[in-house]
Order: structure tokens, then C-alpha cells, then sequence
């Protein structure tokens, strides 16, 4: 520099004033200007090159620095073309992390909470701060959507219960003080035939109330957790035996035949109380819904996968595909009386559902509209 | 592994290193990597031509990029997540710190840096990117991902003086 003029010095003085002043295009220009009039003074012309880039670099810097403030991504860093420059590595390296910046903020709106920003020393503990605080509130969130889940869960459940109280219970129940209130004021009137008669509506309808209280009863002691699984094996032949005993007398009043299918030799490990409670509460169903002289079937195989595969078919009225899709769920009404105006709650089939998962296997139904329906379910063995 | 001349790489023929290697392990120096690869493209260049060399190393790391995602990344995450596992194994296996600058999934162009990147961080200035053997390892990658062909382009690398090498990705033209 010191073999240059005093001409180009006081000019060069200029144009770094300029600079410093933030007068950009006036440092250009006159740069610009001073290269036409000294051209033939200038004795170093790498000095003068290595200005101009200076400059250039400089001016583009500044470009790219107000680009950013104002918040603008597409600009470019400054070109380098020696590529040597330390701090235009340093430019592109900022507008590298605000552009991942940018891109981590976007991919933290879709909801990808695991981002973490390494770079702006405190920005970054605040910012990462923030995230970890927004997924707090997320797992929270996630928590109270299952507690909300839970919660009209429990209400569709107290729900059904008291709809069965208020209706189902009572229903019986009114015909059964009905027919005591007949007797006890009426007595004398009727002959030995007619109290005979009305003896046997009695029972009927008190085994009716009976049965579904046992169910009732079940199934509060399954929501309130009391109910634990205790699995013993044993031959499955004459438990069936056993079960059906219960529902004799009502296929026989519409002259139905109950068949038993179960191979002699097949066992199963399995809880008794709950077996015998799906057994019964199918067959009791299969029995309400076949008209007179009809058949159901109880069979049982051993299945894929070890499982003992249960069935009860029947040669009943079957079910409409708007009726199989409400079953075996909570808040559906799917109660319909019997063939015979028997009473049904749809309560057995929510118990058959809970005791079949409880012990690891499904349930489910194949039906036609005046085909008769099978209901089969799983026991895996283990 | 074969030694006809129809050999098809396979990802078992990397062998079990950690049965091979029970005292040295998986890791070795990275001078090593790269005196592999750099006397391998000396040796190439000399026989070969540079244009045709560089075309070598593109289509040896496409393959690399396929096998990878086929047997180390889960193929089966959406794009967000696959990106992640994708950044997570290639700072696992030392490969380079991947970060996304932009991501437009409706195009399906990418812009990518990859930090201290294996082939080519602490490279003396030369005037040309070196990372051909990266650009077809995330275009592998990409392909077996997507099943759509993509060009990538490395537009910064040590070798052009910057600091991060990054990565243009767009879809294929034809």
C-alpha cells in the first residue's frame, strides 16, 4: 500500500468511510471512479483486485445480513470464489442453522417433538426448554383423552345398569306382583287348574328376576375388578353336561332339542365360573330366540393354535346386519324379547365378552336374518 | 464372497465383524476409509479418466445407499420419522451429522448438509466437491425409500472450501 500515491491513499480513506458509514453504493462507486482516474498510477494491481473483492464481499455480506434481519431465507451468502475467506465460511454456516432452524420449527408444528436446537447458546436452552414443556403438555393431553375414554366408558356403563334396573328389572317385576296381588285378592275364586297356572307363571317369571340378577350381580363384581381368574383343567364333556341342566327346563317348554357336541376325550384349562356363565348365557339366548320345535347345538373342538373353539348355534330368528353390529357393545341397545315374549337385557352377552377376554380369547356371532345365529368363542390353552 | 466375476454385492458379505473383530471391534480409523478410497480413485482416474471415475463412485455408493436402507433403516416410517432414523444411524455409524435445511415432500426436493462428513471433512481446498461416492449413497437411499430415481448434487464439500458438505435432492428428470 505504502508504494501507492497519496492520491489513492486519500481515495481508498474515502471508500473505507463510506463503508463505515454503511454508504455502500457511494463506497462503490467511487471505487469504481478511482480505478478510471488512476488507472495508469496504480503500481500494485493485486492490492487494488484484492479491495474490489473486499468490497464486493463486504457489500454482498451486508446485502445477505439485512436479507436475514428482515427475516428472509432465499437470499444467498456472499460468493467466495478464492474460497478462502473465513468469514464468508462464517455466513454460510449461519444461514445453514437458520435454515434447519427453520426447518426443525416446521417439523415441531406437524408435532415431531424430539427436535433439539444445538446452536445460539441460551436461544437454544429456551428453545429446547420450550419443546420439552409442549411435549409435557402433550403426554398430558394423551393422558387425559384415555381418562376421558376411560370415563364415558364408566358412564355407558352405569348407564346400562341403571337401564336395566329402571326397566328390565322392574318389567317382571310388575307382573309378578301383578299375578301375588290376583291370588292373595282373589283366592278364593279361582279354581285349583287357574292357581296351578298362575303358580307356574310365578316361578317362571321369579326365575327369570333369578337369572338376571346372577348376571347382574357378575357383572357389577367384573367392573369393580372383583372378579380374578382361577384356571383348572378338566374334562370338557360333562361340565357342558352340568351347565345345560340349567336351561332344560325352558327348551323343553317350547319342545326344543339342546344337542351336546363335544368330543369325550377333550379337556380344557380353563375357569369353571366363567366358562359355565358364557356356556349358559348363550344356550339361554339361543333357546329365547328359536321358536318352537326348534334345535340348538353346543359343540366344542380343539381349534388352531391350541385354543378350544366353543359354539352354540341354533335354528332361531337370527339377526339383521344393523342388530349384529350393536352387539356385544356397551352403550347399544340391542334388548328384544324372546319368541315368546321371553325377557333379555343383552346384558349376557356383555358378561360372555368380559369372561372370554378375561381368559384370552374372542367372541363373536355369524347370523342370518331367519337363518339362526352361531356364536362361537375361543379358550386359548397355554 | 465369490470371486467369479458376476458377484453380486450382499449385505451378509460384510460378514459378522463383531465375531471377527472381538478385540478390535466395528470401528477403525478414518485415514483408512479414506486411503482406501482415495488410492482407489487414483488408481481408477489413471485407468479410467476422471468423468468416468466419478461415475464409479456414484453408482458404488447408490448401491451402498440401497443396502443401507435395506437392512439398517425402517423403510417402513413416514417421511418425518424415516428422516430422523435416517440422521440417528448415520451418526451411529460415524457416517456424518445429516441435518434437513428444507423438505418439499409435494416435489420431493430436498436440501441437506451433512456435517464432518466421512469422505471429505478437514480436505484441503481444490477447487472440486468430492463427495460423488455420498451423492449416490443418499440417492440410494432415497430410491429404495421412495422407489422414485433421484439426481443429487452436491453443491458445497470441504474440497470447494466450505465447512459442510451440502446436498441438493431432487427427483429425476427422465
Amino acid at each position: 500500500m505504502n508504494s501507492e500515491g497519496k492520491d489513492t491513499f486519500s481515495i481508498l480513506n474515502q471508500i473505507l468511510t463510506f463503508l463505515v458509514e454503511g454508504k455502500i453504493n457511494l463506497a462503490l462507486e467511487k471505487f469504481g471512479k478511482m480505478e478510471e482516474e488512476l488507472g495508469s498510477q496504480i503500481s500494485n494491481p493485486e492490492f487494488i483486485a484484492n479491495f474490489r473483492e473486499f468490497i464486493q464481499q463486504y457489500h454482498e455480506g451486508a446485502v445477505f445480513l439485512r436479507e436475514i434481519a428482515n427475516g428472509n431465507l432465499d437470499v444467498s451468502p456472499p460468493a467466495d470464489p478464492k474460497r478462502h475467506n473465513y468469514s464468508i465460511t462464517q455466513f454460510k454456516q449461519l444461514h445453514s442453522n437458520l435454515l434447519h432452524l427453520t426447518w426443525q420449527t416446521q417439523q415441531i408444528a406437524k408435532g415431531d417433538l424430539k427436535q433439539k436446537v444445538s446452536f445460539l447458546g441460551e436461544f437454544s436452552i429456551g428453545f429446547n426448554k420450550m419443546i420439552e414443556s409442549l411435549r409435557e403438555k402433550k403426554l398430558m393431553e394423551e393422558q387425559i383423552v384415555l381418562q376421558l375414554d376411560e370415563l364415558q366408558k364408566l358412564n355407558a356403563e352405569k348407564d346400562k345398569f341403571f337401564s336395566i334396573i329402571a326397566h328390565d328389572l322392574r318389567n317382571p317385576f310388575v307382573a309378578f306382583l301383578g299375578f301375588t296381588e290376583l291370588m292373595a285378592e282373589n283366592f278364593d275364586s279361582y279354581t285349583l287348574t287357574e292357581i296351578h297356572e298362575m303358580a307356574n307363571d310365578l316361578k317362571t317369571s321369579a326365575q327369570n328376576l333369578h337369572a338376571l340378577l346372577e348376571n347382574l350381580l357378575e357383572w357389577s363384581r367384573i367392573q369393580r375388578g372383583m372378579i380374578g381368574i382361577n384356571t383348572e383343567s378338566f374334562l370338557l364333556l360333562p361340565k357342558i353336561t352340568e351347565i345345560l341342566l340349567s336351561v332344560n327346563e325352558s327348551a323343553e317348554k317350547k319342545n326344543i332339542s339342546v344337542i351336546i357336541d363335544v368330543p369325550k376325550d377333550l379337556s380344557i384349562k380353563a375357569d369353571i365360573n366363567m366358562l359355565a356363565s358364557t356356556v349358559r348365557n348363550l344356550a339361554t339366548n339361543a333357546i329365547k330366540f328359536t321358536p318352537q320345535g326348534g334345535m340348538v347345538t353346543v359343540a366344542a373342538v380343539l381349534g388352531e393354535n391350541q385354543s378350544i373353539q366353543f359354539s352354540v348355534s341354533d335354528s332361531g330368528i337370527g339377526m339383521n346386519k344393523a342388530l349384529l353390529q350393536k352387539l356385544f357393545r356397551m352403550n347399544e341397545h340391542t334388548s328384544r324379547p324372546g319368541t315368546e315374549g321371553e325377557p333379555s337385557t343383552g346384558l349376557g352377552l356383555l358378561l360372555c365378552k368380559d369372561f372370554v377376554e378375561k381368559q384370552g380369547g374372542r367372541i363373536w356371532v355369524e347370523s342370518e336374518e331367519g337363518q339362526g345365529s352361531t356364536f362361537f368363542f375361543t379358550i386359548p390353552q397355554k | 464372497m465369490t470371486t467369479n466375476s458376476k458377484y453380486n454385492f450382499k449385505w451378509e458379505d460384510l460378514g459378522d465383524i463383531r465375531l471377527g473383530r472381538p478385540n478390535l471391534g466395528t470401528n477403525t480409523h478414518v485415514a483408512v476409509y479414506r486411503l482406501m478410497q482415495y488410492t482407489m480413485r487414483d488408481v481408477l482416474e489413471k485407468q479410467l479418466g476422471p468423468d468416468k471415475t466419478n461415475l464409479f463412485f456414484i453408482d458404488a455408493g447408490f448401491k451402498a445407499g440401497v443396502e443401507f436402507c435395506k437392512n439398517i433403516l425402517d423403510c417402513t416410517l413416514g417421511f418425518d420419522d424415516f428422516g430422523a432414523n435416517l440422521a440417528d444411524k448415520l451418526l451411529e455409524f460415524g457416517i456424518g451429522v445429516l441435518r434437513f435445511e428444507k423438505a418439499d415432500l409435494e416435489k420431493m426436493s430436498f436440501l441437506l448438509t451433512v456435517g464432518e462428513d466421512l469422505d471429505c471433512s478437514g480436505l484441503p481446498y481444490s477447487g472440486v466437491a468430492f463427495c460423488d461416492y455420498d451423492e449416490g449413497f443418499i440417492a440410494g437411499i432415497m430410491h429404495q425409500y421412495t422407489n422414485l430415481n433421484f439426481e443429487v448434487k452436491e453443491i458445497d464439500c470441504w474440497g470447494t472450501g466450505d465447512r459442510t458438505c451440502r446436498f441438493a435432492v431432487e427427483l429425476a428428470k427422465s
